[in-house]
């Protein structure tokens, strides 16, 4: 009796699990099968839609990576799940994708005369990469290229004298070095690295525009505070292998200790961040609490990747729009550089569709644009195409053609949220129009940012937008977008709202002294 | 469907347990037969169609062999047709291409006559076709015949061992379907086998399957590599097979089956002729039992018919594995192998000369990883390509960074693979239980334990969504 004991508990053990189990994921049968249903799905499809809510909703999902990826470094593992483990304790990925850097150098190069044509400056930066190895091995016959393809497209860059800044030799120089300067469990760079990378940044612009120099308290970290929260962050790489494989980070992140005034707006979500720099770009809501596979404090600047973020800042002692075409590294970066410049726009290829990089180029018209990319996705080729081609036309037209001069524009509160005017019908398609105001003046109501817009009347839908930061704006005097119309043959309208989109309820807003301008 | 899915695992299998004891005795075979219906439509829902039809055109053979009497050449005629349509509906699927291919190769006009077919292999079509065909061949020789259709559709389609064996002769369960009972301590063991069989395939088979995948992968490697690939993949296919083995008779003794094991330790074999009584029994005995036998067996009057019907066996096995010249020559290679074993009493002298015994024990180990590289490369170029870098003919070194960093890397999954793959811990245990070192109790408890981490390791690399079909559903 009592010998069978033993495998009595184990099987009512193992019966209790697999029950236990199963009914608390029973829900993901029951909805693959209500999906099904609804969807009218064939029986394979229903399999499909079965094995999908399984892999991807199981309950404890995250319990059962962490235990995985114990049982991978206790059986010795040091490469598990496209990551490789390094001998200081850090993360790194295994492998990364080709880089055509032969073909995407000459597009940089191409895209930097565009540039240059069209008196604005270009400086590509090379962000930093977790392995100090200039060859092709990591741990022993683990190929991770990175390093090459980065050296590859600095050499190209340098050889065709288009301003560039690695910062490998700062961030990555050796093991040490990068122990400082980068997570453990994530591809990024910390905070650290980040300030670092930005006060570089900024010395090499100051160069290429031989800048005056500015108070050393906007890039001494000794003029910043720190908030650090400890063991909260299972970074990227982490996430693949669970919290016991590699641990798990701190997370710091700088604010100024001086004064400052500035704003951070988010098109894709109509967000709009106003106050002082924490106020504008530091999403606290990341590190509240921890939960290592479900939040990102690395997103603690700005909160995530946008297609578009809009950084104004009217006390910056440089007035210059520099326009970033941005990857995940360069959230803290940005956030950084609005302190300094009066404007930074940052583009994420990999997210933004509207139009071509240099499209809206041509319609932002920044005096600098910085293409920043870190070595392990030098393979992904949004970051490398440009769209020139479709931007030189707009370029060329220098006609200007006035559309109407000088009139307000009132639009009369209504409690719709979306409460707007329609100023013009019927614009020409493919052309570039400017729009531009005085002021805008709150009769009833108030608000800090105002919207126009760019509509298609035929189908209903904005084409694009832009919400001017109204304090920014007066003090700085630059109400004024400029759109390209798409080359289609339909309706399209500026509308003008009272106040922010969506947010125009009982408002009644005067746009002063208005005009608006097209280019053959 | 995969045993090892999340979906088999928290869906199939505790809803098509818990109905199966609900329900009573006599609607149980009905509920397993459905459930195996379902399980094998999963994959793909027009191969049950194909399964029924086999269940169908079985069924009316055996029944009709069983009503003629026993010497009537109608009876013979019987069974010759439907031999015939089941290795016709193999041949269709499974190996008209390769023939209507090697035929345009050889003879290009025929490319005029006759193209290759769109049909998808339907899993485990050798399997249950096999398995369907032993039924009507042992009616013929004069086991009781099932009448009910769905009785006979549960043993042909039973999951358990559907889709990758091990071939169950239907005298095995005959009595079982009818009738079995089940306790608790022969559930525990269904379970167990089946928590066995899960770990091997998902933290031994699947793991070093990541090695030999490499290795077989790349144009050019070092004889370390190469050597270290297939030692892995020797490893893998044992673990993948016989995992999937274990979880079939796991899984079978829960419902109140009992199925016989189908390998025995195959890697401590001492000769090509063990191996084989050691590996994939249930293939060699099948052979054994409807092809060596029924030619004569090893009871035949000329040297050269026992050679003639040992090359028709291991013809045919290594045409069973696969329709892929690989495989052919693989099957014949061990054909050699075993007839001169036979012809020079191999197994006999070496059971006599321990002197020549283990060097023919290292030899045996040899060819079978050899025949591994033909079963693994992707066509017979490859495998001459992987045997030369093996030999050091092409390789770009003797060993290299890639070679040492897999063998450090995967060295802990290795080294419990070659201890699992003998029988050295079940010896160890009963060695420290019977010297009195440990106690029966704390020893099962340890296992228990052991096992029961392990399977939550596997169950954790599930959720991870590691791919990890099994080797033998290609056949």
């Amino acid at each position: 009796m009592r010998k069978n004991i033993g495998i009595k508990i184990f099987t009512t053990a193992l019966i209790v699990f697999l029950s236990l189990s199963s009914v608390l994921n029973l829900n993901l049968l029951v909805g693959a099968l209500k999906t099904a249903r609804e969807d009218d799905l064939g029986f394979g499809e229903l399999v499909g839609e079965i094995k999908t809510s399984y892999t991807s909703d199981f309950k404890s999902k995250d319990a059962y990576i962490n235990f995985n990826g114990l049982f991978a470094r206790l059986s010795g593992r040091t490469v598990y799940n496209n990551v490789a483990l390094l001998e200081n304790g850090m993360l790194v990925n295994d492998s990364v994708n080709k880089s055509d850097t032969d073909t995407y150098s000459k597009n940089i190069i191409e895209f930097s005369e565009y540039l240059e044509s069209t008196d604005r400056e270009f400086l590509y930066v090379q962000a930093p990469y977790k392995l100090d190895i200039k060859g092709e091995l990591t741990n022993d016959g683990i190929v991770n290229y990175a390093n090459v393809y980065a050296d590859e497209m600095v050499s190209a860059l340098n050889t065709a004298k288009v301003d560039t800044l690695d910062l490998r030799p700062f961030l990555s120089a050796d093991a040490k070095t990068i122990e400082k300067y980068f997570y453990n469990t994530d591809h990024h760079w910390n905070t650290s690295g980040a300030f670092l990378g930005y006060t570089k940044v900024v010395e090499k612009i100051q160069d290429m525009l031989r800048l005056e120099s500015i108070d050393e308290k906007y890039t001494s970290e000794a003029s910043w505070n720190k908030k650090t929260y400890k063991d909260i962050f299972l970074g990227s790489l982490g996430k693949r292998v669970g919290k016991y494989y590699a641990g798990v980070d701190d997370l710091t992140y700088y604010y100024p200790d001086f004064k400052t005034n500035m704003s951070c707006y988010v098109p894709k979500h109509s967000a709009f961040y106003k106050g002082d720099f924490a106020d504008a770009v530091i999403r606290k809501n990341q590190v509240e609490k921890v939960d290592y596979f479900n939040l990102s404090p690395y997103s603690v600047y700005l909160g995530g990747d946008y297609p578009i973020v809009q950084h104004r800042n009217p006390d910056a002692p440089y007035n210059l729009k520099v326009l970033i075409i941005r990857e995940s590294f360069s959230a803290a970066l940005q956030s950084f550089m609005s302190t300094v410049f009066s404007e930074v726009e940052a583009l994420d290829p990999r997210h933004y569709k509207d139009s071509s990089i240099a499209e809206y180029i041509e319609c932002y018209n920044p005096d600098l644009v910085m293409l920043m990319v870190n070595p392990s996705i030098m393979g992904a080729s949004y970051y490398f195409n440009y769209g020139i081609e479709k931007a030189q036309p707009f370029n060329n037209a220098k006609n200007e053609v006035s559309v109407f001069e000088n009139k307000d524009i009132e639009v009369a509160p209504t409690d719709s949220a979306y409460n707007y005017v329609r100023v013009t019908e019927n614009l020409s398609a493919n052309t570039k129009y400017t729009v531009s105001f005085e002021d805008i003046d709150f009769k009833i109501g108030k608000g800090n940012l105002a919207t126009v817009a760019l509509f298609n009347a035929d189908t209903k839908q904005l084409v694009s937008s832009q919400s001017f930061d109204i304090d920014y704006c007066r003090k700085t005097d630059s109400f004024e977008w400029s759109f390209i119309t798409p080359d289609t043959s339909q309706n399209f309208c500026l509308l003008v709202y009272a106040g922010a989109h969506g947010k125009t309820e009982n408002k009644h807003v005067i746009w002063k002294n208005c005009s608006m301008k097209k280019y053959n | 469907m995969l045993f090892t899915s999340l979906e088999f695992l928290f869906c199939f299998f505790p809803i098509t347990l818990a109905v199966y004891f609900i329900l009573p005795t006599k609607a149980r075979n009905y509920w397993l037969f459905a459930v195996s219906l379902l399980f094998y439509a999963w994959g793909e829902p027009i191969f049950m169609l194909m399964m029924l039809v086999s269940i169908a055109m079985n069924y009316v053979f055996a029944l009709r062999i069983s009503e003629l009497d026993k010497g009537a050449r109608l009876r013979k005629f019987m069974l010759f047709v439907a031999v015939a349509a089941n290795l016709g509906i193999l041949f269709v699927y499974k190996y008209m291409n390769f023939v209507t291919g090697t035929l345009h190769d050889f003879f290009p006009f025929t490319k005029e006559l006759f193209g290759q077919t769109s049909f998808v292999l339907p899993i485990g079509i050798s399997f249950f076709t096999f398995q369907a065909m032993s039924y009507v061949i042992d009616v013929y020789r004069g086991i009781p015949v099932q009448k009910n259709l769905c009785y006979l559709g549960l043993y042909i389609s039973f999951f358990p061992q559907l889709i990758a064996g091990p071939i169950v002769r239907y005298t095995t369960i005959a009595e079982e379907i009818n009738s079995r009972t089940i306790t608790f301590s022969s559930f525990s063991k269904g379970m167990l086998r089946f928590i066995y069989g899960f770990n091997k395939k998902m933290l031994l088979a699947n793991i070093l399957a990541q090695v030999a995948d490499h290795a077989f992968a790349q144009d050019e490697l070092s004889v370390g590599l190469a050597w270290l690939g297939i030692i892995c993949y020797t490893l893998q296919i044992f673990f993948d097979f016989s995992g999937y083995s274990e979880m079939a008779i796991g899984l079978g003794l829960m419902f109140g089956f009992k199925f016989l094991e189908n390998f025995n330790y195959p890697y401590i074999s001492k000769t090509i002729t063990e191996f084989w009584r050691r590996w994939h029994i249930s293939l060699g005995s099948w052979f054994r039992d409807y092809v060596y036998f029924p030619l004569g067996g090893s009871r035949v009057k000329s040297k050269l018919r026992l050679v003639f019907n040992l090359f028709v066996v291991w013809l045919a096995t290594g045409i069973w594995h696969g329709a892929a010249w690989n495989f052919i020559l693989w099957g014949v290679l061990y054909g050699i192998i075993i007839t001169a074993e036979k012809l020079l009493s191999v197994p006999q002298f070496s059971d006599r000369h321990k002197l020549f015994s283990i060097p023919y024990q290292i030899f045996t180990l040899l060819m079978v990883m050899f025949g591994w590289v033909l079963f693994r490369a992707e066509g017979l170029s490859a495998a001459v390509d992987y045997f030369k870098a093996m030999f050091g003919i092409s390789s770009t070194s003797l060993w290299d960074a890639a070679a040492g960093f897999y063998f450090k890397d995967y060295f802990v999954i290795l080294l419990a693979g070659i201890i699992c793959s003998t029988p050295l811990l079940g010896f160890c245990k009963n060695k420290l239980i019977s010297t009195g070192k440990v106690g029966i109790v704390t020893a099962d408890i340890i296992t228990y334990t052991t096992q029961t981490i392990l399977f939550l390791v596997g169950v954790s690399y599930l959720v991870m969504n590691a791919h990890n079909p099994f080797i033998y559903f290609n056949f």
